[in-house]
């Protein structure tokens, strides 16, 4: 019998699989290089840091669904760290400044999808200059200096309490956001609008879905996203500073979500893929971390993945001769 | 008497109409003039012949950049990377002066270099057709690496305490000053002005770049070759980043390792800008050229004023806003 390959097959494969081939040689590779990288407790750890990232990551599939890379993610998740941890020094209630917290990046998405929809200024440009609006008002807020949350055991039990002794209660949150991504875009109205609208905008328009309207929502979502991600990093450090803001931040995220559209479905968008690739991202950083690698060099060894990712999703694509690379309208 | 009064409406919504037009396309302009004004007249040291040569420095790096941005944004692409490729240039620049090779020799190698990121970023996104978004995001946190390694962790190179002859050359003629007020570097600004003008208005890959910008699909279907047209732009870009990080070490004598962004903002701000300037909705290189010179003065004027430097985020973030939203407004009433 003649063994046949299909080539099509076959690159199909190596899209899917390639990403996952490259996550396995790499835990392989820092287990070797460290025998302390695969212990449990390293791998709690590993979990716990890939909280922030996560829930940014699926903040930003959201507002990627609807066909807007969102360039404010980085300052939403950081101004909240500050404005939470201002909050709480001034004396609010634990509740009421995570609660305000919230607000406030549910706010700065609405902010982001009225410049985006109403405004229709290209979504890129409009993130963009809230990222640098986000940044001001934050050197303002803090005036460059650390804002330190002292003694308080009920906040720092968000981000670095445990539940029994292994389980992280901020893993909890991030399983209960994921719980919350899946079964939202899944099961219920808006969440199915979203993907009609990121998929097929025309045809989305014409079922009679108010587009502008999910638009606004995904870009709300991602805020809220952003600002529970800054909470949690708050709680962590017990504390925040002006220093981790900005356009740095953005390229986790985005490397986590194209690792996650390059597993499932061929390039589509989709919550589980987005987590997988926050914990590709996680792993990664922790691990270049064991190896003692500086943090720059760690932010050009992210940029190169991203890059390879990018290409091998661009392989099993079918395309015109005039896609090029454009920005979406 | 009724035709009198019909002549009376016809005159006055042709004056509304002409009032309209002419704060369309001039109440951008005239603002930032009277910006520019409050500025000379307000803020003690600006007007200071020593301030406005620095000025003019910083206006001739931001109009490079922006004339780069603004090219590839016609073509709906983006450059991200240009801010840390300027950086990068920079501080290239700066190593090759000053571990001996000649001037020419390392301008040369260093604008070849910034062609070849340019390239590099073509290469992937016009050729495989990846979101020119995220491949320059990418772009820049690479550069940016390859800096602080090339650096040992971010240490700038100081051209100015050396004692080569060449590089005290190099350093004089950053400090030369053409009838006293305008440094050499506002020759390359309006070269590269010039140029790109010239492209983008008289040539007919200009006319190629627009039509790739305003209908891919169309401009492909008549013939345009669009992949390679969209992938010079980014050469382009590379090449005035190259520019702009050279006079950045002619300004300063300081090759600093790119930590970031660097001019993105910048460069962005001006070129959403020019969508508003002269009232067209479109990014053109005119705008560009104002805003530029806006810009320049308006970071200047912040430093000057010793506010915050959140502010200065706060101030171009909003402009970017502003300006995009009154371009696209624009836009949609000239359609």
């Amino acid at each position: 019998m003649k063994f046949r390959v299909n080539k099509k097959q076959i690159i199909d494969y190596i899209i899917r699989y390639g990403v996952l081939v490259i996550f396995i040689i790499m835990v392989l590779f820092f287990a070797l290089q460290s025998p302390s990288f695969v212990k449990p407790s390293n791998w709690m750890n590993i979990l716990k840091h890939s909280v922030p990232i996560s829930l940014i990551s699926l903040g930003l599939t959201f507002s990627m669904l609807v066909g807007g890379l969102d360039m404010s993610i980085g300052a939403i998740y950081s101004f909240s760290a500050v404005i939470c941890s201002g909050l709480i020094v001034a004396g609010m209630p634990i509740i009421l400044a995570i609660i305000s917290t919230i607000i406030v990046g549910l706010f700065f998405g609405l902010f982001n999808g009225f410049a985006a929809v109403i405004l229709k200024i290209p979504a890129f440009i409009a993130t963009l200059s809230t990222m640098f609006i986000i940044i001001g008002l934050q050197s303002l807020y803090t005036h460059g200096e650390r804002i330190d949350i002292n003694s308080d055991t009920y906040f720092s039990f968000i981000g670095r309490g445990y539940l029994g002794r292994f389980l992280a209660f901020s893993v909890i949150i991030l399983l209960l956001s994921i719980c919350f991504a899946y079964f939202f875009t899944k099961n219920i109205k808006t969440g199915i609008y979203i993907y009609a609208t990121g998929f097929n905008l025309n045809a989305a328009i014409t079922a009679g879905i108010s587009t502008n309207l999910i638009k606004i929502i995904a870009f709300i979502i991602c805020g809220g996203f952003c600002a529970l991600a800054g909470i949690i990093q708050a709680s962590n450090l017990s504390g925040a500073s002006a220093s981790s803001a900005g356009i740095s931040f953005i390229l986790n995220s985005v490397v986590a979500v194209f690792i996650g559209a390059s597993m499932f479905r061929k390039g589509n968008l989709s919550i589980i893929g987005t987590i997988i690739g926050s914990l590709f991202v996680a792993v990664l950083t922790n691990g270049l971390a064991f190896l003692e690698i500086s943090h720059l060099s760690i932010q050009g060894i992210k940029g190169l993945i991203l890059m390879i990712v990018l290409i091998l999703n661009s392989i099993g694509k079918k395309k015109f001769k005039y896609h090029i690379g454009q920005m979406p309208v | 008497m009724g035709n009198y009064l019909e002549d009376a409406n016809k005159k006055k919504v042709i004056f509304r109409n002409n009032l309209l037009f002419f704060s369309k396309k001039y109440a951008c302009l005239i603002g930032i003039l009277i910006i520019l004004i409050i500025f000379f007249v307000a803020i003690p040291g600006f007007a200071n012949i020593s301030n406005l040569i620095s000025i003019l420095r910083l206006i001739s790096v931001f109009t490079i950049l922006g004339m780069g941005e603004a090219i590839v944004m016609i073509m709906r692409g983006v450059d991200l990377s240009i801010g840390t490729m300027a950086g990068f240039c920079s501080y290239l620049c700066a190593t090759f002066l000053a571990s001996g090779y000649s001037i020419g020799m390392s301008l040369f190698i260093t604008l070849i270099i910034g062609i070849l990121i340019g390239f590099f970023n073509a290469t992937i996104i016009s050729r495989l057709g990846i979101n020119a978004l995220v491949v320059t995001l990418g772009t820049m946190f690479i550069l940016t690496s390859i800096a602080m390694i090339m650096s040992k962790g971010g240490y700038s190179i100081y051209l100015f305490g050396m004692t080569s002859a060449k590089i005290n050359i190099f350093l004089n003629s950053g400090k030369y000053l053409i009838v006293g007020i305008f440094p050499i570097s506002v020759i390359a600004m309006i070269l590269v002005s010039i140029v790109s003008y010239s492209l983008m208005q008289l040539t007919i890959i200009g006319r190629y770049f627009y039509s790739i910008g305003e209908n891919v699909k169309a401009a492909y279907l008549s013939g345009i070759k669009v992949k390679p047209f969209f992938g010079l732009s980014f050469l382009i870009s590379g090449f005035f980043a190259a520019i702009a990080g050279i006079l950045l070490v002619l300004g300063s004598g300081v090759g600093t390792p790119p930590g970031g962004p660097g001019y993105l903002l910048e460069a962005l701000a001006i070129a959403t800008l020019s969508t508003a300037i002269f009232g067209e909705g479109e990014i053109n290189i005119k705008g560009v050229f104002v805003g530029a010179i806006f810009i320049g003065a308006l970071s200047n004027a912040l430093v000057l004023i010793g506010i915050d430097p959140g502010y200065e985020f706060l101030f171009k973030g909003l402009i970017i806003l502003i300006g995009m939203a009154l371009g696209t407004l624009f836009k949609k009433e000239s359609k």
